[in-house]
């Protein structure tokens, strides 16, 4: 359960099967008259192998906070706890190594390196992994076994952005980010990738946080977060998830 | 292999054309420091080689006449190794063949052949048996321009006496390493040459049996050069020598030593330069080649790659780019360093070439451009990294376009594409100025290069346009009567006559000696003219020297200082003469004096030592027929012949390594050109993309690329001009500094011309042409879905 927590508390126990707490995150662009306030005091718990939707209108702040999850940037105020460690007292070389080891990312315009194949794309990641899927098994995953040896020029943009959490996952990561995976597709094609990432949620158990602006994509949740002017304003459980494929927009 | 590695060679791959612009940059650079070095050092180590090996004398002093067993007493001076006479003398040569009377050089061999000292390697025939007494060799150089071929016979009018010579063998000398005529400094080789024969024969002729006329010798190891000359011309003054004088001071020597000493100027001046500015191109090419690659480095960065391995990634790209240049500039440089110093080995006739290389020049240029690249592309690295991965992968931010300057531009800019160009440069003021300066730097690099031969052009016109306007010189074997000139102006074809006086002399100002001559000129006088490197007439002063300032530095005396000069003929007074004038002439160093005022000096009459003669051309064979049978001529000198050789010279050597010099300009621009535009083109790829699925044109989109690099080389333009002018200017500067520190022969004025700053110019369009068309056919063939889909 993610819920808006008492302002006061400490790292999250183990024993609550938490990934993510953060308390009082804040995050300011710039300063003075030109400060933009993209986080005002963010505070969620995250449990374990739960797949988790930010939904929220563009410009809400879902990437910031994401980026901070992610151990991309870092905050200007508050805690972000991973487990027991706060990712905001983190220097660059620590949060390195925590993407290293625990971070999967995709994002919405795929980052695939041109030069390299799909196959190598991943393998890119899982060799500098602990115990990464081989990459073959990997693109299996997300139904691309038959496409290992294609560069990304010679993908279409789901297979891309599937190739993308193919590596995100092949490294068997204990949190997969993505920030608006479906951003660039079509609706179908948005579906296949969404299905791929539900996929990788149930068989590998990996916690998944899915960034997007569309209400339907929401219902494939345990956990929605309903983000606006820099603040979680709501949060909903989902009863029952349903499968990408029945989500249709 | 790793993956990393797999996308390097596919980086590689990918960046081929570029790759290969680069290795030409960086072997541009770094062959021209290593074939500059190579020659200069290859030249420097040949000459000690030679000297050593052939036994070059170390003191040289003519006499008047000594008897031989006076050779015992020049032995046991202290520091004396070695010791030779000989006998030595001018002469008039009618060469079979040769138009003009031939001047030349007659120095006595020892009986048993090779001398002692300064040793002749012989290169065809044989030397002369002293039994024989018409048999001569000759200096090969001499042979060779006046198609003299062993078994020719010379006909020789030596002190009034003809005499029959027959060519036993050509020969070289570590004396005539570089041959030029008497009072000369350019050498004539068809009309000037020198000979070797048996000491009995030549004795006979000159009435110096069991006598000698000079005296050669080698210094031990530690002996103390200014006091063996003393002692020596102490010991000779009797016999009529005063004027023994050290190698360095010897005509050849100084005249090679000369050459590499200008040679090792340019060499320290531009060649360094070069590199550099490879360097710096690179290592702004490595620079923005890398921040084309910000979005990868953000991706590696977000999935946990180290800093550590994302450097050493691209230090290997930066490596990979570089090594096949620097194997290409060694390798060239290398080569052309060897033709280069086997051509100066021909130019100065040295018998072998001692090549030197050089490892520390490798290390330095290939350390100097690794650096450079590795700098660049490390730079560029941090400055991905310094973003947070996100920021990095996102796609650039709209850069802005507010501002004064590109609001300027909305008004200055015709239509859109032509506004996009100005906002484009405005919009990376850094961006665009270094790439300006890269451009501007290498059309520098090829004006200054190639204006070599424009001051060398300049520095013959004032010789010889303005200076000497005569078509002959005739000096007199010794100094005569003004009447002289009658019987000069009487031969025919002879328009008009100018005396001279000259004298050998030996200049002393406090502790420094220089052994120069002085020379007169007449005020008002047309054939012979003192101009200075401007080209403006100076007359001379009634009373007084006028010293070129070269010979004042080296003799460290200013205007209103006196000079001591020991005169070397006649009765050899010693005369103290006031500086008038320190003025810069174009032949170095020089002490000249109103000719009335040297005949008061030497307490004479009207004296003269020759006289420069304009001639009627079509008069030209009965007049040089005349010349070759008057008795009383030293040598004669025709600058037409001597103009054409040194023409010849310049054009065999100078021109070459201007070739070179401007050719490795011309790679440093194309390289530079085309990595800009390549560049641009991948950091524009989705604007311009974007342009053609808006309908533009593919014309309309090359011109935003195209504009951009012409604007940029149009900007380059005048800068690299005046840096060109500039750089031009500072080699002048360095070669009259290095000349004034050894009484150069001549100095290099600055004279470049406007078509060479043209020919930079034409050479920088040209290779912005070329690029132009090379990146119009990528602009042509812009994928435009996947440049949309992709954020390469
Ligand atoms: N690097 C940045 N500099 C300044 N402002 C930024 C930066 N990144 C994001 N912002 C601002 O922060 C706010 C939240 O942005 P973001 O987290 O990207 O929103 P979302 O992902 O919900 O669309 C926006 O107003 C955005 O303009
Ligand atoms: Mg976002």
């Amino acid at each position: 359960m993610a819920t808006i927590a008492e302002p006061d508390g400490g790292p999250a126990t183990t024993g609550g099967g938490s990934v993510y707490r953060t308390r009082g995150l804040t995050k300011v662009y710039g300063s003075g008259a030109g400060a933009v306030h993209a986080l005002r005091g963010v505070d969620l718990d995250a449990r374990e192998g739960e797949m988790i939707v930010l939904l929220g209108p563009s410009g809400s702040g879902k990437s910031t906070l994401l980026n901070i999850l992610g151990g991309l940037d870092r905050a200007s105020g508050g805690h972000a706890w991973f487990h027991d460690r706060d990712l905001v007292g983190c220097d660059d070389d620590a949060l390195t190594e925590y993407r290293r080891r625990s971070v999967g990312f995709v994002f919405q315009f795929y980052n695939l390196i041109a030069s390299l194949t799909a196959r190598e794309n991943v393998s890119l990641i899982t060799e500098i992994a602990e115990k990464p899927l081989d990459p073959a098994e990997a693109l299996a995953l997300v139904g691309l076994e038959k496409r290992l040896d294609h560069f990304p020029s010679q993908l279409s943009g789901g297979e891309q952005q599937r190739v993308a959490i193919a590596r995100a996952i092949a490294k068997q990561p204990a949190v997969l980010l993505c920030d608006e995976p479906t951003g660039a597709l079509d609706s179908q094609t948005g579906r296949m990738v969404l299905a791929a990432i539900d996929e990788v949620n149930r068989r590998l158990g990996t916690t998944t946080f899915v960034i997007t602006h569309n209400a339907v994509i929401a219902d494939m949740a345990d956990e929605v977060l309903l983000f606006g002017d820099g603040q979680i304003v709501g949060t909903r459980r989902n009863a029952v998830r349903k499968a990408p494929a029945e989500l249709s927009w | 292999m790793t993956i990393l590695r797999v996308k390097l060679l596919r980086d590689l791959w990918r960046l081929r054309a570029q790759a290969l612009a680069i290795a030409l940059v960086i072997a541009a650079g770094v062959g021209m420091v290593v074939m500059s070095f190579g020659m200069i050092r290859s030249l420097e180590a040949t000459r000690e080689a030679y000297y050593d090996l052939y036994r070059f004398a170390d003191v040289f002093a003519p006499l008047r006449r000594a008897p031989e067993p006076l050779m015992a007493s020049v032995r046991m001076l202290p520091g004396v190794a070695m010791a030779e006479s000989r006998i030595s003398t001018g002469a008039i040569l009618d060469v079979p063949g040769v138009m003009e009377p031939v001047s030349a050089r007659i120095h006595s061999l020892p009986p048993d052949g090779q001398p002692a000292l300064n040793r002749l390697v012989v290169r065809s025939g044989r030397l002369p048996d002293p039994r024989r007494s018409q048999e001569v060799v000759a200096n090969e150089a001499f042979a060779n321009a006046a198609r003299l071929r062993v078994g020719d016979r010379i006909a020789a009018t030596l002190y009034g006496n003809r005499v029959e010579l027959r060519l036993v063998g050509t020969v070289l000398s570590p004396e005539y390493v570089y041959t030029v005529a008497p009072g000369q400094i350019f050498p004539d080789n068809r009309r000037f040459g020198t000979l070797w024969m048996g000491r009995e024969p030549l004795a006979a002729a000159l009435d110096l049996t069991d006598s000698f006329n000079e005296v050669t010798l080698r210094l031990a190891p530690d002996a103390d050069q200014g006091e063996v000359i003393r002692r020596l011309d102490l010991l000779l003054a009797p016999y009529g020598g005063n004027g023994s004088f050290p190698r360095d001071q010897q005509i050849s020597d100084r005249f090679v030593t000369n050459e590499i000493s200008q040679l090792r100027v340019t060499i320290e001046l531009l060649p360094p330069i070069f590199l550099a500015v490879a360097a710096f191109l690179l290592n702004i090419v490595l620079a923005r080649l890398v921040d084309t690659e910000r979005e990868v480095i953000g991706l590696l960065k977000a999935f946990g790659y180290r800093g550590r391995t994302i450097m050493q990634h691209y230090a290997e790209l930066a490596l990979l780019l570089s090594v096949g240049g620097l194997v290409l500039g060694v390798a060239v440089g290398t080569w052309l360093g060897r033709a280069l110093a086997r051509l100066y080995q021909a130019y100065f006739v040295f018998p072998f070439l001692e090549f030197r290389a050089g490892a520390d020049v490798y290390l330095i240029a290939i350390a100097v451009t690794l650096a450079a690249v590795i700098a660049g592309a490390f730079a560029a690295v941090r400055r991905a990294a310094g973003l947070n991965p996100a920021e990095a992968m996102r796609p650039q931010v709209p850069p802005d376009f507010s501002g004064r300057l590109a609001n300027l531009v909305t008004s200055l800019g015709p239509d859109e594409p032509t506004r996009m160009i100005l906002r484009g440069l405005i919009r990376r003021p850094l961006r665009t100025s270094l790439a300006v300066t890269g451009i501007a730097a290498a059309l520098g690099l090829y004006i200054a290069s190639a204006s070599a031969t424009d001051n060398v052009e300049r520095m013959i016109d004032l010789v010889f346009g303005q200076g000497q306007r005569g078509d002959l010189i005739v000096a007199f074997s010794e100094p005569r009567d003004a009447r002289a000139l009658h019987e000069l102006q009487r031969l025919p074809g002879v328009l008009r006559v100018e005396p001279f006086r000259a004298a050998g002399a030996r200049l002393r100002a406090g502790p420094r000696v220089e052994r120069e001559g002085l020379s007169s000129v007449d005020s008002g006088a047309d054939l012979r003219r003192l101009i200075d490197l401007e080209g403006r007439l100076v007359d001379p002063p009634p009373a007084g020297a006028i010293v070129s300032t070269s010979l004042a530095s080296q003799l460290g005396v200013a205007t209103g200082d006196r000079i001591t000069a020991e005169i070397t003929e006649g009765d050899r007074p010693t005369l103290s003469i006031p500086v008038a004038r320190i003025v810069d002439t174009p032949i170095g160093a020089s002490v000249t004096m109103d000719r009335r005022a040297i005949n008061r000096l030497l307490r004479e009459g009207e004296t003269i030592s020759g006289a420069y003669l304009s001639v009627d051309d079509a008069r030209l064979p009965r007049l040089y027929a005349e010349l070759k049978v008057t008795p009383g001529i030293a040598n004669v000198t025709i600058f037409s012949a001597m103009l054409q050789s040194l023409r010849q010279t310049i054009g065999e050597n100078m021109g070459i390594v201007t070739m070179f010099n401007t050719g490795f300009a011309a790679l440093i621009v194309l390289g530079v050109v085309y990595n800009s535009a390549r560049i641009s083109l991948s950091e524009r790829a989705r604007d311009l993309a974007s342009l053609r699925v808006l309908g533009f044109r593919r014309g309309e989109v090359g011109f935003v690329l195209l504009g951009e690099l012409a604007l940029l080389v149009l900007l380059a333009i005048p800068i690299g001009a005046l840096l060109g002018i500039g750089l031009s200017w500072l080699l002048t500067e360095a070669y009259s500094a290095s000349a004034d520190s050894h009484a150069s022969l001549y100095t290099i004025p600055f004279a470049i011309n406007p078509a060479t700053v043209a020919e930079g110019v034409l050479v920088v369009s040209g290779a912005a042409a070329v690029t132009a068309l090379l990146i119009r056919d990528r602009t042509d063939r812009l994928d435009l879905i996947r440049a949309l889909k992709t954020r390469e």
